[in-house]
């Protein structure tokens, strides 16, 4: 009897929480002059690269009874989350040569691959079983 | 891996009239994780080969920041410069997690012999043999006996002490009385404990010295147990690959982006940016995992009654 068994498990999270802000805090409001533009920007570009591979190979030889198995898996759970805040909150903003921005901008990017092989092979026998199982499973919640 | 990174105008007043005001918390920690595992398990001649080769990756990674670029606290700024007089609040995590985890099992057995004729006890002298010994009935195996002694009359019915021996090496011959003669020749040779192989792990090249160490074959021994049903719940399944419950053993990015001004007064003659962001323009570098992994199991068996 040959078993052979692989796999390959990753659970990948990027979770962020940007927040760029113009705002009152116990002290007060604020208060921003300019005279070229106000800005604020919060910006999220993660980025998440998940490669799995899993192979198995159970080979028997000759005999009265040969049981070969494999279980080749790989699984991924990957998420790509969190928050993003650009704000003026509580607060006095002047302008008086260019513009005032207020921008979030999510660019986020997930790639995800998975290979799963499995090979299983019996050689001669008066019985030969082979069972070969191959999952590949991604879970992008 | 994680920290607190803070770049701060707090309760203060800040008056600049030559250039640009900057309050810049920048991030840029990495983790390399490179891992390695092989596990080699080998077995001799017997009736009966099981060979089981498992293989599994699982990585834990965590970096979690705090960063933060502020202007807070009643804090007064002011650039006075006509043509160099921007304030910028900037906060940027370009951390990375590189995890690059390879395993890789081996499980062979050798030839097997089948169902035999016990051959004649003979008087003559005991030869050492350097393969599996014989008890009554089925035979048992010990790779870690080199000598034991077993019965035969003949060189070619010590059968499992053929490959060990030369041809001259004439019979091998058992120094006990007690051997029977079985009706199986069965033998469990090839079936090398895992906590022999996972003893043996240090012995390879593969390893840094002193690893793996005591405590994670100890903890590796006790999740294999004698099943691979590691997890106990009645199945076979990539959570048995988990060398924890749950989603332990996780690759994970969790940082805290704060770039602000609060409660204060900012008069510049220039442009005011208040920027939290996960990507660096200037470099390209931005937040980002990369998760790679490879298992390999193989199991072989050779010829014989059952393999």
């Amino acid at each position: 009897m040959n078993i052979a068994g692989a796999g390959v498990v990753a659970f990948n999270q990027i979770n962020n929480a940007v927040e760029a802000s113009i705002e009152g805090d116990l002290a007060g409001r604020s208060t921003v002059k300019a005279e070229d533009g106000v800005t604020v920007d919060a910006e999220n570009r993660a980025h998440l690269l998940s490669q799995l591979g899993a192979v198995t190979v159970s080979a028997g030889g000759a005999g009265a009874l040969s049981v070969n198995v494999t279980v080749s898996a790989t699984y991924a759970d990957n998420t790509l989350g969190g928050s993003l805040l650009a704000n003026i909150d509580d607060s006095t903003v002047d302008s008086s040569g260019g513009n005032v921005t207020v921008d979030a901008d999510a660019e986020n990017t997930l790639e995800a691959y998975g290979q799963s092989v499995g090979v299983s092979v019996g050689g001669a026998a008066g019985v030969s079983i082979n069972l070969a199982v191959s999952a590949v499973l991604a879970a992008i919640p | 891996m994680g920290g607190s990174l803070v770049a701060a105008i707090d309760n203060s007043k800040v008056e600049s009239t030559g250039g640009e005001i900057t309050v810049d918390a920048y991030a840029n920690s990495s983790i390399e994780a490179n891992g390695q595992a092989v596990g080699v398990t080998a077995g001799g001649a017997g009736g009966v080969s099981i060979n089981v080769a498992l293989a599994a990756v699982a990585a834990t990674n965590i970096t979690g920041n705090t960063v933060e670029a502020s202007i807070n606290g009643g804090s007064d700024v002011d650039a006075n410069h006509v043509t160099n007089g921007d304030v910028t609040v900037s906060a940027t995590d370009v951390s990375s997690i590189t995890a690059t985890l390879v395993s890789a099992s081996v499980s062979a057995g050798g030839p097997v012999v089948r169902r035999s004729t016990w051959p004649a006890r003979s008087s003559t002298p005991a030869t050492p043999c350097r393969r599996p010994l014989i008890s009554t009935g089925t035979a048992t195996a010990s790779s870690t006996s080199p000598t034991s002694t077993r019965v035969s009359s003949s060189s070619t019915s010590c059968r499992h002490c053929r490959l060990a021996r030369t041809a001259s090496s004439a019979t091998c011959r058992a120094t006990t009385a007690t051997l029977a003669r079985p009706t199986t020749c069965k033998t469990g040779d090839d079936d090398l404990a895992a906590d022999v192989a996972i003893d043996a792990l240090d012995s390879l090249d593969v390893f840094a010295a002193g690893q793996p160490d005591a405590a994670y074959k100890t903890a590796l021994k006790a999740k294999i147990g004698s099943t691979f049903d590691i997890d106990g719940d009645g199945g076979i399944s990539y959570l048995d690959l988990l060398l924890t419950p749950g989603t332990g053993d996780d690759t994970t990015v969790g940082s805290t982006l704060t770039a602000t001004i609060a409660g204060s007064q900012v008069d510049t003659k220039g442009k005011v940016d208040v920027l939290a962001s996960t990507y660096d323009a200037a470099t390209t570098d931005r937040m980002e995992i990369e998760s790679t992994g490879v298992a390999i199991g193989i199991a072989a068996g050779g010829a014989g009654g059952g393999s």
